[in-house]
């Protein structure tokens, strides 16, 4: 393991750290704004219900747009750097990138595309929701569709990006 | 009555700057995924095939906007979630916010340039 190397991987790591603790920070002040705990029994009874009942998952699409973006934008600052590195040297570049050919990083590239469908996505709706004025049946299933646009992709992404894994 | 502090982005513009620049990434982003990691396998993007692009004008003009919009969108969305997370500290995390970015959008530029 080169200098470089570690480097990258100690930002890949405050990345994902950082990620993780911006999501635990939007959580608890949501919980705070809502002024109730964690749901749990509840959130079962609620999960039967239709999904056009089910108001708060708009609350969750909320919290994980913004994590999600806050997510895609650290990494972006990391990946301006690794690709920047080729300003440097072309020995540099390809001793960074070739973290990115390993099984963990492919496993980590498939959370980013998963994070970037679901962001574009729901950017999406958040857009039609406001020109068209769509009410909260129509919302809630466009974020189905969202839900299943991302899931659908991202998994036939993962096949493709975690094949030479196998 | 006093008036009213000038704002320095309204909430209309920021809207305004999230979904037009949104609306741009939806298709640079994905596609520069989509080259990189599904047309062609990560293994392949090494300092050649970077070195290849660069050498590319149309690539160097994909890149360059995608830099600059990215950049744009996700310091907008951060300049929101501070207002609505730390409204007393708002203007110093702002400040910091804005001087990374202009940072970062400027050494990939350069790289883009030089390289």
């Amino acid at each position: 393991m080169t200098l470089a190397q570690l480097l990258f991987l100690g930002g890949l790591g405050v990345v994902l750290v950082a990620t993780a603790a911006s999501g635990v920070s939007a959580y608890s002040a949501a919980v705070r704004a809502t002024g109730g705990g964690t749901p749990r029994r509840e959130l079962l009874d609620r999960l039967r219900r239709l999904p056009s009942d089910r108001a708060e998952q708009a609350t969750w699409a909320f919290l994980a747009h913004r994590v999600s973006g806050i997510g895609i934008f650290l990494f972006l600052a990391l990946h301006i750097i690794d690709v920047g590195l080729i300003a440097v040297s072309e020995g540099l570049y390809d001793e960074v990138h070739e973290l990115f050919t390993s099984a963990p990083l492919r496993l980590f590239e498939c959370g980013l595309l998963v994070a970037l469908l679901f962001h574009t996505f729901n950017g999406i709706r958040l857009l039609l929701v406001d020109l068209v004025d769509m009410g909260p049946v129509a919302s809630s299933r466009a974020l189905n569709a969202v839900m299943a646009a991302t899931i659908v992709l991202g998994i036939a992404g993962s096949v493709v990006i975690l094949a030479p894994v196998f | 009555m006093a008036a009213a502090p000038a704002p320095t982005v309204t909430r209309a513009s920021s809207w305004i700057i999230l979904r037009l620049t949104g609306l741009v990434l939806s298709l640079m982003v994905l596609g520069h995924f989509a080259l990189t990691h599904i047309v062609h396998d990560v293994a392949e993007t090494d300092a050649a095939y970077v070195v290849d692009r660069l050498g590319d004008a149309i690539f160097v003009a994909w890149d360059g906007l995608m830099l600059w919009t990215a950049i744009l969108h996700g310091a907008t969305g951060v300049w929101i979630i501070i207002g609505e997370h730390a409204p007393r500290r708002a203007a110093l995390w702002r400040q910091l916010v804005v001087a990374t970015s202009l940072a970062l959008a400027a050494v990939g530029s350069l790289v883009l340039v030089v390289a």
